[in-house]
């Protein structure tokens, strides 16, 4: 047994088997502990993942499970992501028997991610992907009594139950085609095999993971899910999960196929979705609904990367993801923080939120600029680097597409802007925000600052980790 | 130094949000002035470079370099902006963050007029644009934030144009750099054909914005007439000069080949936005906007006079004479059209109305401003002895030796904005006399007088400056020739 490959697994695994029976039995009052003991778990599994940055790259479990820089990236970001959410988020859960419930969900999503990031084996990969899939719909349908989480947590299971099962059939085919599931043996089968049937077989396979990135057109559970969900757990939704099918995406399409045939269709799936995404965010009057489909548009930025086949591509797409988390998680948590103190996401209520909440209006602003591409800010290192992969892979016209799209995102970037600070206050917010919180939003926005100012060390570590990713 | 010069401004601004509330005005005016005396002290010992490790990982260095056009405009910025808070000091929606504004914008423009790093130029381009959105949107007039979400689209488009040709120029050269000096000796993209010209188009949206040039002007007299006074003076004395300077310091250099290609569609282009504005200039009741019209006049011969230094078959003596002369252009428009500025905004204040027609007898009325405004107005539509005659004349000059249809459109362009100022002042200087204005205030004189001593001063003796600003534009005859 390679059980050392795993510890991170196993440590998450072993926080959920206590986190489950605790988190139902704890007395109101002592809830708390459910969450110390998670994020106790988080720390040391990226503590254990830590180690393994420096490992070099190769597959254990019979070739199907990956250890490298690669995958163990995409684990601390997993990780970070779910840490982050649960402190901010538990304090809404608040004197609610939910309080303990929470911690054990987000742990046992988070183990989900942290398996997809390594999976090399179309089962697994399905396996972890519906672990993912149902923690994320109790996560959502958590805020039992409001109407639009029910809504919500249908929406997102009645997508996710069609998309799994599309997925599962495509990987039927593939297995039928091939006569494996292991994902590196696939490429010289299907070589051999029809072409129009492994065609299809691939897209069924990519309906399944895009539902999870929120392609266009797998995105339309998307809106309707944040918005009825609490406001961080709808950030968690679109920062991990997201990650997550993005490294087997990648994974999968380097590692299975052969050919670079897929990138035009891979090309045009990024640039339809963020161009949707963008227009389609220009109406919103919700802040929530509005991050929902900025949200999606960057997801179409994001698989730029993976569209790039490319090394300076994949290195991209693992700076942006790791600066997505920081701004697109701020965006979220600064909104859920108005939220709380308003009592409403929309931004007609928020006018002149920074004179009456100047922090969180703060926190918001440099997310929302980070998100627009602007510098010093980290997702303009993040858009340069992925413009410059589509630039260096002669895929122009999605550069060009591109940065049109950053034009267009900035429409709606500029009215949340306009709302906080251009305009007359006329509602005051009330209370005071949850210490948890305001410690994550911190974290967050200095990451988002960190990653745009001195960002050497994380753009030579994706370098370094985009070269090792089997395929190239 | 170039890095405290740069940072300074930063620094004081984050100092604003720790002192008590009386100490604000204070604390802006000393550091808008400590980055005067650097910025002077810099320029005072000519080229200077300075480096430091930034992102290898991707070619990029934090490579700041300075030589006559840039310290000149770094000057400029640093002068206007202390002018701009001593102006503004008497503010009272939230002074603080307009101070920090203006400020943080002093840290952008800084930066990008010294930065010798392609990544490093875009940041500070960048971080100049965003402190300008909220000056108009928060501090502006009745139409601001329609105003300043327009600039804010406009100028970022531009940008995505300036990045795509950034990267370009990145992914072109061998080893892959951002470093200005390495690009310009690698001339990956000096050549002829398309590659280059998809480049120069990039660059010609981001710069041609900024400019700006006709058809990409529409941004400007909204945002310089919504504008509060203290930003118009930046916007039109400082910010419009990154574009003629990211012609001068980026394309021209790294361009050649495309650039002479395009050069005589180029100079056309200048001379009809010239023209353009001169003409819509006269047209405009609102003084204001009147003003922010010329300044597309103004910069038209900014561009022609790239045009002109890039034309093929140019002699080296026309091309320093009309690169020259667009240097020195940028300098004399950042002065006077910034003393026009505060002179538009000061009266605007006293008599409540921007309209041209109800501005009449203002000379007797308030008789030091009327020679101050008739002096700037006469600057501005070039008359010799002040800041705007050896610029414009050099322009002419090196137009003559390669497009004289050129000239003669510039020469047009001239008589059109003479005629608008004559009749402008006529009817704003002389006219029956209305009640009594206030007379000018010590700090509203302190403000406007450096800048008339400055633009008798450049146009009695321009000699410093255009050599400063000649040897840094100075193209070299292997430069020009192309592949």
């Amino acid at each position: 047994m390679e059980l050392w490959a795993i510890v991170p697994e196993l440590v998450l695994g072993g926080a959920v088997l206590v986190l489950l029976p605790l988190g139902s039995f704890l007395p109101q009052g002592h809830r708390r502990l459910a969450t110390a003991v998670a994020l106790a778990g988080l720390a040391a599994a990226a503590a254990a993942a830590a180690r393994m940055l420096g490992w070099p790259a190769r597959a254990v479990f019979e070739g199907t499970y990956a250890v490298d820089p690669f995958a163990v990236y995409f684990k601390l970001l997993a990780i970070a992501a779910t840490a982050l959410v649960l402190l901010s988020t538990v304090s809404f859960f608040r004197h609610t028997p939910r309080e303990g419930q929470i911690p054990a969900l987000l742990v046992l999503c988070c183990l989900g991610m942290v398996g997809l990031s390594a999976s090399q084996d179309l089962a697994l990969i399905a396996l972890f992907l519906q672990l993912v899939t149902v923690s994320s719909y109790v996560l959502v349908g958590s805020l039992k009594t409001s109407r639009p989480a029910a809504e919500g947590a249908l929406k997102l299971f009645l997508f996710s139950a069609s998309a799994g099962a599309i997925m599962i059939y495509g990987m039927a085919l593939l297995y039928g085609l091939t006569g494996t599931l292991a994902v590196p043996e696939l490429a010289p089968s299907l070589a051999r095999a029809p072409a129009a049937v492994a065609l299809i077989a691939a897209a069924l396979v990519l309906a399944g993971y895009g539902f999870k990135i929120t392609l266009v057109p797998f995105h339309g559970w998307a809106p309707d899910t944040y918005q009825g969900a609490a406001t961080s757990i709808a950030g968690y939704l679109a920062v991990g999960p997201k990650a997550a099918a993005l490294a087997v995406l990648a994974r999968t399409l380097f590692v299975a196929s052969g050919s670079r045939a897929w990138q035009p269709w891979i090309a045009a799936i990024a640039v339809l979705t963020m161009t949707a995404g963008n227009l389609l965010a220009l109406p919103q009057t919700s802040l929530k609904r509005l991050l929902a489909w900025s949200s999606i548009a960057q997801a179409g930025y994001l698989v730029v990367g993976i569209a790039a086949a490319s090394k300076l591509g994949t290195s991209g797409l693992m700076l942006y993801l790791a600066v997505y988390l920081f701004m697109n998680l701020a965006a979220f948590l600064a909104v859920d923080g108005l939220e709380r103190r308003y009592g409403t996401d929309e931004m007609e209520r928020l006018h002149g939120a920074g004179r009456r909440a100047p922090l969180t209006s703060a926190a918001l602003a440099l997310a929302i600029l980070s998100l627009a591409g602007v510098p010093p800010l980290g997702g303009f290192v993040g858009k340069t680097v992925l413009l410059g992969a589509a630039l260096d892979s002669g895929l122009l016209w999605v550069a060009v597409a591109m940065a049109v799209n950053f034009v267009l995102s900035l429409a709606y970037y500029a009215r949340v802007l306009e709302a906080l600070y251009l305009r007359t206050p006329q509602h005051g917010p009330t209370g005071t925000l949850p210490h948890g919180l305001l410690i994550a939003l911190t974290l967050l926005v200095a990451g988002t600052l960190a990653s745009g100012v001195v960002p050497q060390r994380l753009v030579a570590f994706t370098a370094k980790a985009a070269t090792l990713l089997a395929g190239h | 130094m170039l890095t405290a010069t740069v940072f300074l401004p930063l620094a004081g601004a984050l100092v604003l949000y720790v002192v008590p509330r009386d100490a604000w005005r204070w604390c802006a005016w000393l550091t808008g002035a400590a980055t005067l005396v650097l910025a002077i002290a810099a320029a005072a010992r000519g080229t200077m470079e300075e480096h430091a490790r930034w992102i290898p990982a991707l070619g990029a260095s934090y490579h700041l370099a300075s030589d006559g056009l840039s310290s000149a405009l770094a000057l400029l910025a640093a002068l206007l902006t202390l002018l701009a808070l001593l102006y503004a000091s008497d503010e009272n929606r939230a002074p603080r963050e307009l101070f920090a504004s203006f400020l943080v914008m002093e840290t952008g423009l800084l930066g990008f007029f010294f930065s010798a790093d392609l990544l490093l130029f875009y940041v500070f381009w960048e971080v100049a644009l965003v402190p300008m959105y909220f000056i108009i949107g928060a501090w502006g007039h009745e139409r601001r934030k329609e105003a300043a979400l327009k600039f804010f689209l406009y100028t970022r488009a531009g940008s995505l144009g300036l990045l795509l040709s950034i990267l370009a120029l990145y992914l072109g050269t061998s080893p892959r750099t951002f470093d200005l000096p390495s690009i310009i000796a690698a001339r990956s993209y000096a050549g002829h054909g398309a590659g280059p010209s998809l480049v120069l188009l990039g660059f010609f949206v981001a710069f041609g914005v900024k400019l700006p040039v006709l058809p990409l002007h529409s941004w400007l007299p909204d945002a310089h007439t919504e504008a509060p006074t203290s930003g118009s003076v930046l916007l039109a004395g400082v910010l419009l000069k990154m574009g003629g300077y990211g012609f001068l310091r980026l394309a021209l250099p790294t361009l050649p080949g495309a650039l002479a290609d395009w050069s005589a569609p180029l100079a056309a282009l200048a001379v009809v936005s010239a023209i353009y504005g001169a003409a819509v200039a006269m047209g405009q009741g609102d003084f204001k906007r009147m003003i922010a019209f010329s300044s597309v006049n103004h910069m038209g011969y900014v561009l022609l006079g790239i045009a002109c230094a890039a034309a093929p078959f140019a002699s080296a003596a026309d091309r320093t004479a009309a690169a020259t002369g667009a240097g020195l252009q940028l300098v004399a428009h950042g002065l006077v059209t910034g003393a026009l500025f505060f002179l538009v905004g000061m009266l605007a204040e006293r008599a409540g109305t921007r309209e041209i027609a109800k501005l009449s007898g203002t000379w007797a009325a308030l008789p030091l401003y009327g020679s101050l405004l008739a002096f700037m107005l006469f600057a501005s539509l070039g008359l010799p002895a002040l800041a705007h005659f050896p610029a414009e004349l050099q322009i002419v000059v090196g137009a003559l030796g390669t497009y004289p249809w050129a000239a003669v459109g510039m020469l047009t362009g001239i008589l059109i904005t003479t005629a608008m100022f004559l009749w402008a002042m006529q009817r704003i200087l002389f006219g029956s006399a209305r009640a009594s204005l206030a007379p000018l205030s010590g700090r509203e004189l302190a403000v406007l007088l450096p800048l008339g001593a400055l633009v008798l001063l450049l146009g009695l003796r321009p000699g410093g400056v255009t050599s400063a600003i000649e040897t840094s534009v100075r193209i070299t005859p292997s430069l020009a020739r192309g592949r």
